[in-house]
């Protein structure tokens, strides 16, 4: 039960957020969804840089990635806005934003979803060297080139 | 008012979504984001499908639009995670199955299933 409260709290504050970000973004019809496009990308970073932390903390709060990860993040980025909003664009002839906006959305998210992602591999390898004293560890582990580790 | 009902779609979409994608998980395995992919698919034909018909009807009320529209639809697909699973792939040289199957795939799938969605709703 606890499980669906977590997905659902957090699933209901990430599409308050979204919908507040629409807000002040109120653009022309026609034009480029800069709302959805920003929302999206900045959702990929965070999902990026909040699942990698998680998994590399081998964390077993199952309920905090619930609640921030399919719950949070998840309902704040929009899948089904991204392919309507580009659908009325090419409909209404808009052919150079529609594809800019989709091509732009995928190949930002994708980068983006990265960015989080070495980010949070950045940020694990600086606690790792605080923690050591800011020596140089000496344990073969830690030369290590990083696992390619599975999500 | 429009944050209580965009909340409250929000809350039942998500839901919707951890329950598919656990039961796809379950069920087909996790080498393809099975789940993922028919949540988005089916998130971008139900918004087409309700913003047809919700024009010229009793759903034309803007309480409905926040509830199933910007709550549910949204809650429910995903695009964080879309990204995350195409990295994920990437990351394990599924260069042919992240990039051109999933992610390409989910996009040009997901715009069809809109158009429709909208069609059938015109046609009511």
């Amino acid at each position: 039960m606890q499980k669906y409260l977590a997905v659902g709290v957090g699933g209901a504050f990430g599409a308050i957020v979204r919908y507040m970000i629409n807000g002040w973004f109120k653009g022309e019809v026609g034009s480029f969804p800069l709302d959805t496009f920003l929302i999206n990308l900045s959702g990929s970073f965070a999902l990026g840089l909040f699942l990698t932390l998680l998994t590399r903390r081998n964390s077993t709060q199952a309920e905090l990635r619930l609640l921030v990860g399919t719950g949070f993040i998840g309902a704040y980025t929009t899948f089904s806005s991204f392919t309507n909003e580009t659908l009325s664009l090419l409909r209404a002839g808009n052919w150079l934003i529609g594809l800019s906006y989709s091509l732009a959305s995928l190949a930002g998210g994708i980068l983006c979803v990265w960015v989080g992602y070495l980010g949070a591999v950045m940020l694990e390898d600086s606690f790792k060297k605080i923690k050591t004293g800011g020596h140089e560890s000496k344990s073969a582990d830690e030369k290590k080139p990083l696992p390619e580790g599975k999500n | 008012m429009d944050l209580l009902l965009v909340g409250a779609g929000g809350f039942l979409g998500a839901n919707a979504r951890y329950v598919i994608s656990g039961y796809a998980a379950n069920r087909f395995g996790t080498a393809f984001p099975y789940g993922t992919f028919s949540i988005n698919i089916t998130g971008s034909f139900i918004l087409a499908l309700f913003s047809a018909v919700a024009s010229r009807s009793i759903l034309a009320g803007v309480e409905y639009r926040w509830l199933v529209a910007v709550g549910f639809c949204g809650g429910y697909t995903t695009f964080s995670t879309y990204t995350f699973e195409t990295l994920t792939m990437l990351r394990e040289r599924n260069l042919r199955v992240s990039l051109l199957l999933y992610l390409l795939g989910s996009f040009i799938t997901g715009l069809l299933s809109a158009f429709a969605g909208l069609w059938l709703g015109n046609a009511f």
